[in-house]
């Protein structure tokens, strides 16, 4: 059944049930990068979207859906909807027609722009939606509007990754292998990811290893429901992986527990790795790191000892001043041990965002045009121009990446569309950002629910849900899915594509918009991405849903793609070897101190989706998790007379908020662990490090230090 | 063939996917009759779903003094009859794995009943559908029961009254103490 | 179903019946002697009726019985009429009968359809079920005093007087067709219900669903039928339609207490329910110490239990899993399963597991 692609997943043989006078959309979830495939059940009567059935024969889940999953569907009918464009009117927002608000962005943009100049109006978009509404953000920027300043969250999220693959492999595709790879894994290695509630839909895939023998190793600082049920749980203090990595290093090398074949003829910079892990024993990376000498021996031995195995990271390992550096040095591990090309060896991150891997390979990137070019390369944007039909002088240069636009409103940019995104609450120091959007001229922001960013906008326009729109998704492991919606937009919402393509008809613009469905923009992307990297040129909507998705790179109309990457130990770069970087341990931006004693570290709990927006409003996601609060080791908690369930003020340098303690083993003696989902005084965003990764640019979101205080007050108010 | 719900619960991720999915079931007027529960709060971070075990001699119809629970032919024990069931909670009580609930202003008792509305249709249920560890899973009884893929419960012996459950528990491999939680453990560093 | 069968004396059911229905008919008895005036006034029309009706009591009161000598019910009926000797507690009692039967107040809180659909029935019903009864059993009757006036007798007392026009008469007189149509309104909704909702609800829709509707409607329709004959078409078809009425009024006696209409009786056990909850001690969870029944209900499920060969103690203990609140018996099944130990802190007790799947106290567990 179904194509061979699919062969070894986890999908089911039992039919989704039909009930009468509905019908079914089957579509994919919009959470986060696993994709989910996913039935909607539409009320054919009036369309309105009553619930979800499980979709059994798709292969990545197989009808299995975390809880966002099961209640992502009652977005659709919320009564919190925006349906009305909103104008800002003394200081409030207030309904207003879409004329008016279309009237008031063109000439507002035309104004800053004939003050400013084209790159003082910016962009700063999202990555959770369709591939076809990232590629046109890309394309409105640089022709639409002309600006250089397009940037996107992503960059908070999958920048590392992307740049630590690429500086190692060549290239940036989030898992290197099909997802059903996992299962024939002899060792897992998971580091920074509490996979079982971020991407629980893994699981079945490590408990398919697991059935069949396979060690588990975890790095976390936290005794996660992931690290629960692992052979050894690396506890590492937070931002020391690279000293962890060489110290496994270390141990390899010294027992002889590397592939010696592979790395001659596969890899480069060996030697310079050899030497510099040298000094890494296991008693002083235990001393960096935090945790036990015999623990690191015994996980390097498992690992070096496998046949086959996967490192797998997540936001753990990438949020950090030296992110870069810590995703080439796992994927060192198996660089070193040979573990690539094969059914159960490889490398892979586990993608966040929805389209956390389409939303970075076609063009919302600043730095970046269609498929994974770069926009300093002189053939890729002699490419491009042509395929857009300009000339090649028109397309803007790299511009500012995510956080550094943040920090330039007001100043070089003046106005700013924002899509799909939340930076008030995913942003280090919040407070800062709310004062930056403030300063700017004219600001406005698209979204279906009002978002603590939206509150500020002077235009809010009203988008759809995910499920009212058609297009593609590329998950966590390159396959790209097809997304189908039902046919409406309730009361004036507009599709987000549409919309754009209005604006730049508006702007004069318009013979370079002329889409009339997200097939049409889809098949322009296709022709743009063809000869890059995410080649997406043989992958057609009817190519999708017969294969349920296709791995890219697809080159040509006879391709059915590239489930598993270097199957031939050919890296991307010129000659074909892979490069092995030797990084020596620098360690985190901002140190404890003796005011700010304990680190911060942050992080998501499978109830809520990145800033919240959406799944606070979703009653019962809410309910199972209402609020933030600061995880606590009992020790520590004694240290300053805290008890389970009292009010805690957390504060660092930057800020500070107040938080219930929930006292627990499962965390370190010196850290606190505190989720991310909240906003206004509940942002733990107020706290953490802005450092930038300097080739990244993803702030250090994984580490800061901070100080505890016991309070007697209450919390203040709570509002999920 | 006649399936079961088996039960593995040192996979549950405590993400309680299942308590939402059974709110989708058609029979069930959005109200969840599955349990996440946490099984030592501070100490670890296990969890353990619980769906009726559907007892051959069910303890809650027996108590139920209005005989408001029935069975039905395949052994799924059904919610109470809303026109008999008084609302007087014996059967939450007598219950001895803790499993029906009484909406106190609607006045009925509601529980698992296997997603009736799916397995009468040879569908798995919603919380064994939605399930993204496998903790929930629903497998052929028979099977199960006589050749399991590890310790499992589905006798119960209490104090010499034997009970015996259509589902199946899987028991936490405590042998080599592999997985999952270890009494007393916290994290070592 | 497997269940253990009763273990009380096996005849103490037959005897206890016989007894009953004795009782029940000698009331029977007396009630339409007196209120047919010694067998004066007697509807020879209605004889149909009375043997059926008869019947029908007798198999309720069977019924019943059966259903009262069951462990749990007859406790809780016991505990009911024990606490109605207090003002307090019969004052609950009669508010209680008013929210939950007169008004029905927890079916409004399930749905509003159901609660309009089920009023319609239920009182549509029982007002007919008045009038028949007080007219078969001959404990009301007319009696044409003067021309143009009735006197309404009722247990051979005439309580008042009316015009044989007088709106209150026509009122009275066609009042089964007022409650038949009630109750055709009831069912109707119900049916359009079964057919729009299809199978929501589970236990709602097995066996005797669709017949117990199509009765009371048949009923409905062929009293009112004898109406519309009787009125506008001179009496045609009069007898037919007569004789179909006591049919099916024949067949709904009989079937009233073994299908869909048994609840009625035990929704009066219902009432005794809210005092049942609130008039007595609270218990906490053995466990977690959490509030989360009465001492006494407790006791009563126990002992309920015990009789069904059904107790589940906690081994060298004496306390049994309803000891604790729901939750702590969920979770100390699993907390057995990884072999960790229980503490009971309300009950200063530690358990462990005992090897067969249930709980027992660990050595030296009493602290
Ligand atoms: C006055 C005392 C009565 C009470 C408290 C009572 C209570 C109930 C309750 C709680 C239900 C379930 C309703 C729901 O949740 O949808 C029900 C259903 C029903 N009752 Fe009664 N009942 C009473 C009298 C009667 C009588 C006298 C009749 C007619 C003989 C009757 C006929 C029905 C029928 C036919 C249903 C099924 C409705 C359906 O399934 O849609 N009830 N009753
Ligand atoms: S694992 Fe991810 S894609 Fe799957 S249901 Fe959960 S949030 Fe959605
Ligand atoms: S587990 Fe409890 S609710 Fe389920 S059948 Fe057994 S006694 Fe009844
Ligand atoms: S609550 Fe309802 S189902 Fe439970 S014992 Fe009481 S009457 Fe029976």
């Amino acid at each position: 059944m179904g194509h061979a692609q699919n062969k070894d997943y986890s999908q089911r043989d039992y039919d989704a049930i039909l009930r009468d006078g509905e019908e079914l959309i089957s579509t994919h979830c919009c959470f986060c990068g696993m994709q989910c495939g996913m039935n909607i059940r539409v009320r054919k009567e009036d369309q309105s979207v009553v619930g979800v059935e499980p979709r059994y024969d798709f292969p990545m889940n197989g009808g299995r859906l975390c809880p966002k999953g099961v209640a992502a569907y009652r977005q659709a009918e919320h009564q919190e909807r925006i349906l009305h464009p909103l104008i800002r009117k003394n200081g409030k927002l207030e309904q207003a027609t879409w004329d008016e608000a279309m009237d008031l962005i063109v000439s507002k943009i035309q104004e800053i722009q004939g003050k400013y100049g084209k790159d003082a109006f910016g962009i700063y978009s999202g990555s959770s939606m369709t591939n076809e509404k990232c590629y046109l953000m890309g394309k409105f920027a640089r022709i639409g509007l002309g600006t250089k300043n397009i940037d996107y969250n992503g960059r908070y999220c999958m920048s590392s990754a992307s740049v630590g693959f690429n500086q190692s492999l060549g290239l940036d595709r989030g898992g290197t292998n099909p997802w059903s790879d996992i299962k024939f894994a002899d060792v897992l290695l998971i580091a920074g990811s509490n996979t079982a509630e971020c991407h629980p839909l893994s699981m079945p895939y490590i408990w398919g290893a697991r059935d069949r023998g396979a060690k588990l190793i975890v790095v976390d600082p936290r005794q996660t429901k992931t690290a629960l049920v692992a052979d050894v749980h690396l506890n590492i203090r937070p931002g020391t992986d690279v000293a962890l990595v060489n110290g496994l290093l270390h141990v390899m090398i010294k027992e002889d527990l590397i592939d010696k074949d592979f790395i001659t003829n596969h890899t480069t910079g060996f030697e310079e790795l050899k030497e510099l892990v040298h000094s890494y024993n296991p008693a002083y990376v235990s001393e960096i790191t935090g945790t036990a000498a015999d623990k690191i021996i015994t996980a390097a031995r498992i690992f070096g000892q496998a046949k086959n195995g996967f490192a797998m990271f997540a936001r753990g390992v990438e949020q950090h001043a030296t992110g870069t550096d810590a995703v080439s040095n796992y994927v060192n591990l198996c660089l070193v041990t040979g573990k690539f090309g094969r059914k159960g060896s490889g490398v892979a991150t586990f993608t966040g965002q929805g389209n956390g891997q389409g939303g970075r390979e076609h063009g919302q990137k600043t730095d970046q045009l269609p498929g994974f070019r770069k926009i300093t390369d002189p053939k890729a944007r002699e490419y491009i121009a042509g395929v857009w039909g300009v000339d090649e002088s028109e397309l803007p240069g790299p511009g500012l990446s995510a956080f550094e636009m943040l920090q330039s409103l007001g100043k070089e940019i003046k106005g700013l569309l924002l899509v799909c995104s939340n930076p008030i609450v995913s942003s280090p120091t919040v407070g800062d950002v709310g004062e930056y959007l403030k300063s700017l001229d004219f600001f406005v922001c698209m979204d279906f629910f009002l978002s603590e960013s939206a509150e500020l906008a002077d235009v809010v326009l009203p988008s759809t849900v995910w499920i009212e729109d058609n297009g593609t998704m590329t998950n966590v492991e390159g396959r790209v899915l097809r997304v189908k919606g039902v046919d409406r937009t309730p009361g004036e919402s507009k599709r987000d594509w549409k919309v754009i393509c209005d604006i730049a008809e508006r702007l004069g613009r318009g013979q370079y918009f002329q889409f009339n469905s997200p097939e049409d923009i889809f098949n322009e992307l296709r022709v743009a991405s063809k000869g890059g990297i995410a080649d997406y040129y043989g992958i057609t909507y009817e190519k999708l849903d017969k294969m349920q998705g296709v791995f890219w790179p697809c080159p040509t109309e006879e391709s059915e793609g590239m489930p598993r990457l270097f199957e031939d130990l050919t890296f991307n770069f010129p000659d074909g070897k892979a490069r092995i970087l030797a990084f020596e341990y620098k360690g985190p931006n901002e140190r404890t101190s003796k005011e700010y004693p304990i680190i911060l570290t942050t992080g998501r709990v499978v109830y809520h989706y990145l800033s919240g927006n959406q799944t606070r409003r979703i009653d019962t996601l809410r309910n199972f998790c209402p609020d933030p609060y600061v995880e606590i080791h009992p020790k520590l908690a004694e240290q300053y007379n805290i008890s389970n369930g009292e009010t805690v003020k957390v504060s660092s340098p930057r800020g500070s908020i107040e938080l219930v303690a929930k006292i627990t083993k499962i965390t370190r003696e010196d850290m606190v662990f505190v989720p991310y989902h909240w906003g206004k005084s509940l942002a733990i965003n107020h706290l953490t490090n802005p450092a930038l990764e300097p080739k990244s640019k993803i702030p250090e979101f994984k580490v800061c230090a901070v100080k505890l205080e016991k309070i007697a007050s209450s919390a203040g108010e709570m509002h999920g | 063939m006649d399936k079961v719900l088996y039960i593995d619960y040192e996979r549950c991720i405590g993400c309680r996917a299942c308590v939402i999915g059974c709110e989708e079931c058609s029979g069930h007027d959005h109200l969840s009759r599955m349990f996440v529960d946490e099984l030592n709060p501070g100490e670890t971070v296990a969890t353990s779903p619980t769906p009726c075990m559907h007892c051959v001699t069910p303890a809650c119809a027996e108590s139920c003094p209005v005989q408001a629970i029935s069975i039905a032919a395949d052994g799924t024990v059904l919610s109470a009859s809303m026109e008999k069931c008084i609302g007087c909670k014996n059967c939450t009580y007598a219950c001895p794995f803790g499993i029906p609930k009484v909406d106190d202003v609607k006045k009925v008792m509601y529980k698992c009943d296997m997603c009736y509305d799916r397995t009468s249709k040879g569908r798995p249920p919603m919380c064994a559908s939605v399930c993204p560890t496998d903790t929930i899973r629903f497998v052929d009884q028979s099977d199960l029961k006589n050749d399991p893929p590890k310790p499992v419960q589905f006798k119960w012996d209490f104090g010499g009254t034997i009970i015996e459950t259509r589902t199946v528990i899987g028991l936490p491999d405590t042998e080599e103490n592999r997985f999952g939680y270890r009494e007393g453990d916290g994290v070592q560093s | 179903m497997n269940f253990y069968p009763y273990e009380e004396d096996s005849l103490l059911f037959s005897k206890i019946s016989a007894r009953n229905v004795f009782i029940v008919l000698v009331i029977l008895f007396f009630s339409v002697y007196i209120g047919s005036e010694q067998f004066g006034y007697f509807d020879m029309a209605l004889y149909g009726y009375l043997w059926a009706t008869i019947l029908c009591f007798v198999l309720l009161t069977i019924r019943i019985t059966s259903w009262t000598l069951r462990p749990p019910t007859r406790r809780l009926w016991k505990q009911g009429i024990k606490m109605m000797f207090s003002a307090k507690g019969l004052a609950f009692v009669l508010k209680t009968l008013y929210t939950n039967i007169g008004e029905q107040k927890f079916i409004r809180k399930r749905s509003m359809y159901r609660w309009a659909q089920h009023m319609f029935i239920s009182w549509g019903v029982l007002f007919s079920f008045a009038i028949t009864f007080a007219l078969v059993l001959n404990w009301l009757h007319f009696e044409l005093v003067e021309p143009k006036t009735y006197a309404a007798v009722v247990f051979g007392i005439p309580l008042f007087r009316m015009g044989v026009d007088s709106p209150l008469a026509i009122a009275i007189y066609h009042g089964l067709n007022w409650t038949g149509i009630a109750t055709i309104i009831g069912c109707g909704m119900a049916l359009y219900r079964r057919v729009t909702d299809e199978k929501k609800l589970v236990e709602q829709s097995k066996e005797y669903d669709f017949f117990p509707l199509f009765l009371l409607i048949a009923i409905s329709i062929t009293g009112s039928l004898l109406t519309v004959s009787a009125l506008w078409m001179e009496g045609a078809f009069y007898l037919g339609i007569g004789l179909a009425h006591q049919v099916t009024v024949i067949i709904f006696l009989l079937y009233f207490p073994f299908s869909k209409f048994w609840h009625l009786p035990l929704r009066f056990l219902a009432v005794m329910v809210p005092v049942y909850h609130s008039m007595a001690e609270q218990k906490p969870c053995a466990r977690c110490g959490r509030e989360y029944a009465t001492v006494t209900q407790i006791k009563d499920v126990q002992l309920a239990l015990e009789k069904r060969h059904l107790s589940v103690p906690i081994e060298h203990t004496n306390l049994h899993f309803s000891d604790m609140c729901a939750e702590c018996r969920r979770v100390s099944h699993r907390l057995g399963g990884y072999g960790a130990k229980i503490e009971l802190g309300q009950a200063h007790l530690i358990l462990e597991p005992t090897g067969r799947n249930g709980l027992q106290l660990k050595k030296g567990g009493k602290q």
